[in-house]
């Protein structure tokens, strides 16, 4: 008895090795807790905190509730990415733009985008045939009332194996008919560790 | 050999106890009660970011903001983490863009405060579920 017992307990612990080293591809929930965590590199879960955070920090504001022009038309500016990662800054502005739609405060327009050129090009040419079948295309039409600009920064530092960074995500928002900012928001992120990990 | 098993026993219940703890408004609190329920499965995690008030108002005219307050009664630094749930008045699940989990650190005998606010107008109910990030034998 005792021999049997000792076995199954020595071969449930060699197991365990084994199986921690050959972890078989698998789909995680993105927002969980499994996603990794890298030290030099903006994560998903970075993009979902700063988004949060800089929604959070505008809706509190109040700034489109107390626009004359209900909904607001918001219109997505110059973003900029400064940081040694490269990555499609809408990674950033897409969840920022689905959680200003969700609160009803906030329109996000598609044919109006920086230097005259529509994010939605079909979109535009078919509101420009509409105004003109109507005799109104000499009308002006209505501009976006708010738009927003982003930077996202990096700061690195490291003492000894130990690296941090910090990725610093700064934003603007332009009320249209003063030209000035009516609110600003900064959320930083910042990351510490020799090697990248499984977790928070 | 018991004591074998015995060890090898608390080395798998360690690794699985990382449970969750929920924080849940309650709508008909008696007067000079508090008004939400902790649903406390992990009590290393309750002593760390133990609910002591949760306040209600509304933002916008229309979404709900919802402040909580943590407190740790540990001795040292901890971290745990927290996400919002929000529900509308049927009870269905509303998804925000970027409702996802946040970590906070808490240091010793603090209390936080951690603030969400409702992404749909139409939200009136909400969940608070919190995670441990560092757990006692990690430290």
């Amino acid at each position: 008895m005792f021999t049997i017992c000792n076995t199954v307990v020595l071969t449930a612990l060699a197991t365990i090795p084994l199986c921690a080293a050959c972890t078989p591809a698998r789909r995680i929930d993105s927002r969980g807790n499994e996603v990794i965590t890298s030290i030099n590199k903006v994560d998903i879960q970075d993009f979902n905190l700063a988004a949060d955070k800089l929604v959070q920090s505008m809706t509190i504001s109040g700034v489109f509730a107390k626009s004359p022009n209900q909904p607001a038309i918001l219109g997505i500016s110059r973003i900029t990415n400064d940081t040694s990662d490269q990555f499609d800054t809408d990674e950033l502005i897409k969840k920022i733009r689905i959680a200003l739609l969700q609160t009803g405060k906030v329109q996000i327009s598609t044919t109006e985008g920086l230097g005259g050129k529509a994010e939605d090009p079909m979109a535009k040419g078919t509101r420009d045939m509409r105004e003109f079948q109507s005799g109104k295309s000499n009308e002006m039409p209505r501009m976006t009332d708010f738009t927003l600009t982003a930077k996202i920064l990096e700061n690195s530092v490291s003492a000894g194996d130990t690296k941090q960074t910090s990725f610093i995500f700064q934003m603007s928002l332009t009320d249209t008919n003063t030209g000035n900012a009516v609110w600003e928001g900064e959320e930083t992120v910042t990351k510490q560790g020799q090697k990248n990990a499984i977790g928070f | 050999m018991p004591r074998l098993l015995q060890f090898n026993l608390l080395i798998f219940g360690l690794a699985a106890c990382n449970t969750m703890n929920t924080v849940v408004p309650l709508s008909n609190a008696a007067p000079g009660t508090p008004g939400f329920k902790q649903i406390v499965t992990n009590s290393w995690l309750n002593s760390k970011s133990n609910v002591t008030d949760v306040k209600e108002d509304v933002v916008n005219g229309d979404q709900k903001r919802v402040q909580l307050s943590l407190y740790s009664d540990q001795a040292t630094p901890q971290s745990i983490s927290y996400r919002f749930e929000w529900f509308d008045a049927n009870g269905m699940r509303t998804t925000g863009a970027a409702q996802a989990w946040q970590t906070q650190r808490i240091m010793p005998r603090e209390t936080i405060i951690i603030t969400g606010i409702g992404p749909t107008p139409n939200t009136t109910q909400w969940q608070l579920q919190l995670l441990d990030t560092n757990l006692p034998w990690t430290q």
